[in-house]
């Protein structure tokens, strides 16, 4: 290779380098300071981003006006309104009865207050059959819970449901409440909480990755081998040219 | 509902007003009843070893005052309105167990804390559902609990206990929420203790 020649590669190489260090050192600046600017707390709501990280956006997966409110269940999280319930599951049934609430879930029973305040979670009867084809109603002012012909009452704390053997179960068609009440959000809420639904992407993630390479995949770590081996080249055509002079 | 009447009845009334949240808290409701059954088999095995056969179930509405405290406590509201706890013995025998639950990093970590006389007599990590941690289960880490208290006692807004815990590296969350979770169970058995004699 003539100097002439050797000069251009040169100079493209550093192009090359140039930009490739300031991404790396600007990458690696924010990833060493990355607890101080909280990029761990910053999520990614972008689509095109979600789906490249193969996580679903956001879907509104059931919503039931009750009383007044919406309780509603975006991907893994629980709403009140617009606040955040702590609960887990898929909603079976609602159930309203006098200033609570009662949420029959798939592991559990959540009673809260009318206002939307968790009060307690209260298990299953230890010897249900299926819980999921269980069913939440109220008579004479009483909770009950039936399945395969058994029913158990909702004690006086609220707390747990004892089997009443001598309870008849009536013969009118129990309403299923979560099913016959499955109605969209209102669109404002839905933008809400659209944007509150929290997201397991953060910014810190896409910076590491894109830093380290894996952003593009398996083929990542390699693209920067490649580019270290750039690094090489352009030091090794440096220091022929240099000793040339 | 004899003891959730009063609630249910004036619930609208009470949280409209400030002194009629702070009277809520007396709101205690009794069940004769022993409740191991309902609950998960390694809390009922915790409740079982360290309790006297058939304790007593209870609660402790976290409502007004106390709610303040708790957040005060966690830096956020306890997830439920009310919490159980167990007691057996009497007098100065009188045991307490709460069974309290914190998120670690992003998942509930179980705590058993038995206090007895105000000062912690045990306390064991029931259910540990994070990744990373799980150290914090290590008897060397919980036996640092045992025979602590809050320092300065009926205080009820002054929650420093009286040893330091040591952390361990790597499970700086898990112990910060275990930590939280004990001062969280001597605030509430200070209140249940005051709300008994009748000085709250």
């Amino acid at each position: 290779m003539n100097k002439s020649s050797a000069r251009k590669l040169h100079r493209s190489l550093a192009w090359v380098m140039a930009f490739g260090l300031i991404y790396l050192t600007l990458s690696g600046v924010l990833l060493n300071h990355s607890k101080s600017l909280d990029l761990h707390e910053i999520q990614i709501k972008n689509p095109w981003l979600l789906e490249w990280y193969g996580q679903s956006a956001p879907v509104i997966s059931q919503s039931f006006a009750i009383n007044q409110h919406w309780i509603s269940r975006i991907n893994q999280n629980f709403y009140w309104d617009d606040k955040t319930l702590p609960l887990q599951g898929e909603i079976q049934q609602i159930l309203s009865h006098q200033s609570f609430v009662f949420i029959r879930l798939d592991k559990q029973i959540a009673f809260l207050s009318g206002s939307g305040e968790l009060i307690d979670l209260i298990a299953f009867p230890e010897n249900i059959a299926e819980p999921n084809a269980s069913r939440l109603f109220v008579n004479q002012q009483q909770i009950h819970l039936i399945n395969n012909d058994q029913a158990w009452s909702l004690n006086a704390d609220y707390s747990e449901f004892v089997l009443n053997s001598e309870y008849q179960i009536p013969t009118f068609k129990i309403n299923k409440v979560a099913e016959t009440n499955n109605n969209p959000l209102p669109e404002v809420l839905k933008t809400k909480l659209l944007a509150l639904t929290p997201s397991n992407l953060t910014l810190e993630k896409i910076i590491l990755e894109l830093h380290n390479g894996y952003f593009l995949g398996p083929i990542g770590p390699w693209l920067l081998d490649l580019f270290a081996l750039l690094i090489l080249m352009t030091i090794i055509s440096g220091i022929r040219l240099h000793s040339k002079k | 509902m004899n003891n959730l009447a009063p609630f249910l009845e004036s619930a609208k009334q009470i949280l409209a007003k400030p002194i009629r949240v702070f009277l809520l808290i007396g709101l205690v409701s009794f069940s004769a009843q022993t409740h191991a059954a309902a609950l998960p088999q390694e809390s009922a095995a915790f409740l079982a070893s360290q309790l006297q056969a058939n304790p007593s179930k209870q609660y402790l509405w976290l409502t007004g005052e106390v709610k303040k405290q708790v957040i005060s406590i966690l830096d956020h509201p306890y997830y439920k309105l009310r919490v159980p706890y167990w007691q057996s013995g009497s007098d100065d025998e009188l045991k307490t167990l709460w069974i309290l639950e914190e998120i670690g990093k992003h998942k509930l970590i179980t705590v058993g804390v038995v206090i007895q006389n105000q000062h912690i007599k045990s306390l064991r990590i029931l259910k540990f559902r994070e990744s990373r941690g799980w150290e914090v289960k290590l008897p060397s880490f919980t036996r640092q609990f045992d025979g602590i208290a809050f320092k300065t006692p009926n205080d009820f807004n002054n929650t420093e206990l009286t040893s330091y815990i040591d952390g361990i590296s790597g499970a700086t969350l898990s112990v910060r929420a275990v930590t939280k979770l004990s001062k969280l169970a001597l605030l509430l058995q200070q209140h249940v203790d005051a709300q008994k004699t009748g000085s709250l």
